[in-house]
């Protein structure tokens, strides 16, 4: 069935056509969920009050073919407001630090990490945030304004000015 | 591509290796089983614009943060039940006069609260003359002893998508409270609004005692513990342990509440578990006035009955009844994966122990494939797709029980003790 189908009838409170929309795209919803929360459990807790919240504002979403750029947009909110939540909690426990492990290679793995951490270290987190969203969530201009609260051209210049500073740093280093 | 691009593209093929945790679809699905079905209606341009200005008037009339109604809600009355109508036209509840604007110019307007020991009830406007774009979430109410869950809700919104009225229902106020803080989810983020709150103002409760009665059911018992009657909800707590509670969608509604013989409409139920068991919660209208005698009756619940029948099917359609129960099947059908055929039963009836007979072998059911609500002759079925493993059309199937809406007609007294 279409995305448009499935949205219709989620619209009019069919909660199966939901769960259908988000399982389509279920591991890129995850993935963005565990970028922003850091672990699997609160990734999974900001996706299950992502999609009530989608129940419940559905019928006000105007295109439908936005659906999941429109829920995205939902989830990161979400996340940030379970961040923002957790922060008066953090101060208490903030020595346990959260490590993802992943079950890949270690060694190549990590190596590459290191290798784009480092260069993602050179711009600035609104730069890093937007960067992320566009080249690893896919996420439009459009979306990534949305999500980050500012308009389309600024989430561009983010995007640009982030990949020009990554660059000269990049060419520098290999220029030495 | 420049090289920076060309390691972003490769994080993000190593990214794609994270695949959600397998737990995770159920934990959606539950989330939105647990959320309250969605209601909406919209109600005439000239009920809003009435509304709109008398709420004005109405609220700039009044700069007091405690006002009692003497009046009824404005603008709430297609969407308030009857029992919290009357509750407001007798003066009941507490009007707030608080307001919170969003930075895309909507307002938000809490009009009033109304509570007692079953619930706390909050009456809101949005409003927009740009239009108003979403309804809030998330809401709770928090204060001293008191963090209180919003339950459900209803809204209904003018023609022109302007004002929005909606009533909310939260787990009940703690009589200590003094101020509380109204906790809302907007597409924005997190909000908090706090208002004084007046706890004398909360209804007094009606009726509260203890029922301590157990029910046997097929599988298990049910207790019942407690009632609490108040001016706006009448609730019955308890306990149960029912083996399979949870294969029809039964739950408690086939529990009635009399009083003085007269059916009590039931508003909502549900269940929770926790260490020592699983508990329950009817929810039911409010009682009438000097009601002398009280009757718990589990009309039906969950049943379950041992069938071990064989039906022998026909090559086209097989109408067979289980203990009086009607099971339609549909023509076998043999796809790539399998043995396929089409059921149908009454709603609330799941098969228990299914399987077909092919070469007078037993095949278990592997699977359901589908389930659909559909009419047959004006009658209401489910139908499912069921899947076996095999290559060739079976002769017979075989069920072993069903798990069924029971007539139990068990009847618990509540003696009024005053």
């Amino acid at each position: 069935m279409t995305v448009i189908r499935l949205v219709k009838r989620a619209k009019r409170g069919n909660k199966d056509a939901l769960l259908q929309l988000i399982n389509e795209q279920q591991d890129d919803y995850y993935r963005l969920a565990l970028k922003y929360m850091g672990n699997p459990q609160d990734a999974m807790d900001a996706m299950e009050e992502m999609i009530v919240s989608l129940y419940r504002h559905i019928p006000t979403l105007k295109k439908n073919d936005a659906f999941y750029s429109w829920s995205k947009t939902i989830l990161v909110n979400q996340c940030k407001q379970m961040l923002r939540k957790k922060a008066r909690v953090q101060l208490l426990d903030e020595w346990e630090s959260m490590e993802v492990a992943s079950d890949a290679d270690p060694i190549t793995q990590s190596e590459q990490r290191i290798d784009i951490e480092e260069m993602l270290s050179y711009v600035n987190v609104y730069q890093r945030e937007a960067i992320e969203l566009k080249y690893f969530h896919d996420l439009d201009y459009q979306t990534i304004a949305e999500v980050t609260d500012v308009s389309i051209g600024t989430a561009k210049s983010r995007v640009f000015t982030g990949l020009e500073k990554m660059r000269n740093r990049y060419r520098g280093e290999r220029d030495d | 591509m420049t090289e920076i691009e060309r390691k972003l593209v490769q994080e993000k093929k190593r990214l794609e290796e994270v695949k959600a945790p397998k737990e995770l679809n159920e934990r959606l699905q539950r989330a939105l089983e647990k959320t309250p079905k969605r209601r909406k209606s919209y109600m005439p341009q000239w009920i809003a614009i009435a509304a709109a200005l008398l709420l004005l008037s109405f609220v700039s009339y009044q700069y007091n943060a405690f006002a009692y109604y003497g009046k009824k809600m404005l603008g709430f009355d297609e969407i308030m039940p009857y029992t919290l109508a009357k509750l407001h036209e007798e003066g009941n509840g507490q009007t707030l006069d608080q307001k919170y604007v969003f930075p895309n110019g909507t307002e938000l307007h809490l009009d009033g609260i109304l509570t007692d020991e079953n619930q706390g009830i909050l009456y809101y406007t949005l409003s927009n003359p740009e239009g108003v774009e979403d309804d809030l979430s998330f809401m709770e109410l928090k204060g001293l002893f008191t963090h209180s869950s919003a339950r459900s809700g209803t809204t209904t919104m003018n023609e022109q998508k302007t004002v929005l009225k909606g009533i909310r229902t939260f787990d009940p106020v703690s009589t200590f409270a003094k101020k509380l803080t109204l906790g809302f989810q907007h597409l924005d983020g997190w909000e908090e609004i706090t208002f004084p709150y007046n706890p004398r103002a909360a209804m007094q409760t009606v009726l509260k005692q203890s029922i301590k009665k157990e029910v046997p059911v097929d599988t298990g018992t049910i207790r019942f513990n407690s009632i609490i009657a108040t001016p706006s909800q009448t609730t019955i707590k308890g306990k149960f342990n029912v083996a399979n509670y949870d294969r029809i969608p039964l739950g408690f509604s086939g529990v009635k509440l009399l009083a003085d013989g007269v059916e009590i409409d039931q508003v909502s139920g549900g269940t929770s578990s926790a260490l020592n068991g699983t508990t329950f919660t009817i929810d039911y209208d409010a009682l009438p006035k000097d009601v002398t005698s009280l009757k718990l009756v589990v009309d039906t619940f969950v049943g379950y009955k041992q069938i071990d029948q064989t039906i022998t099917l026909d090559q086209e359609q097989t109408i067979a009844y289980m203990d009086g129960e009607e099971l339609i099947v549909n023509h076998a059908k043999i796809t790539k994966d399998g043995i396929q055929l089409t059921i149908a039963t009454a709603e609330n009836i799941l098969l228990d122990g299914v399987s077909v007979q092919v070469d007078g072998q037993v095949i278990p059911l592997q699977t359901t494939l589908r389930q659909d609500y559909i009419t047959i002759r004006g009658k209401e079925y489910k139908e499912r797709v069921i899947l076996f493993d095999g290559r060739k059309l079976p002769e017979a199937l075989v069920i072993n029980g069903l798990h069924y809406e029971k007539n139990y007609d068990e009847v618990i007294n509540i003696p009024i003790r005053k």
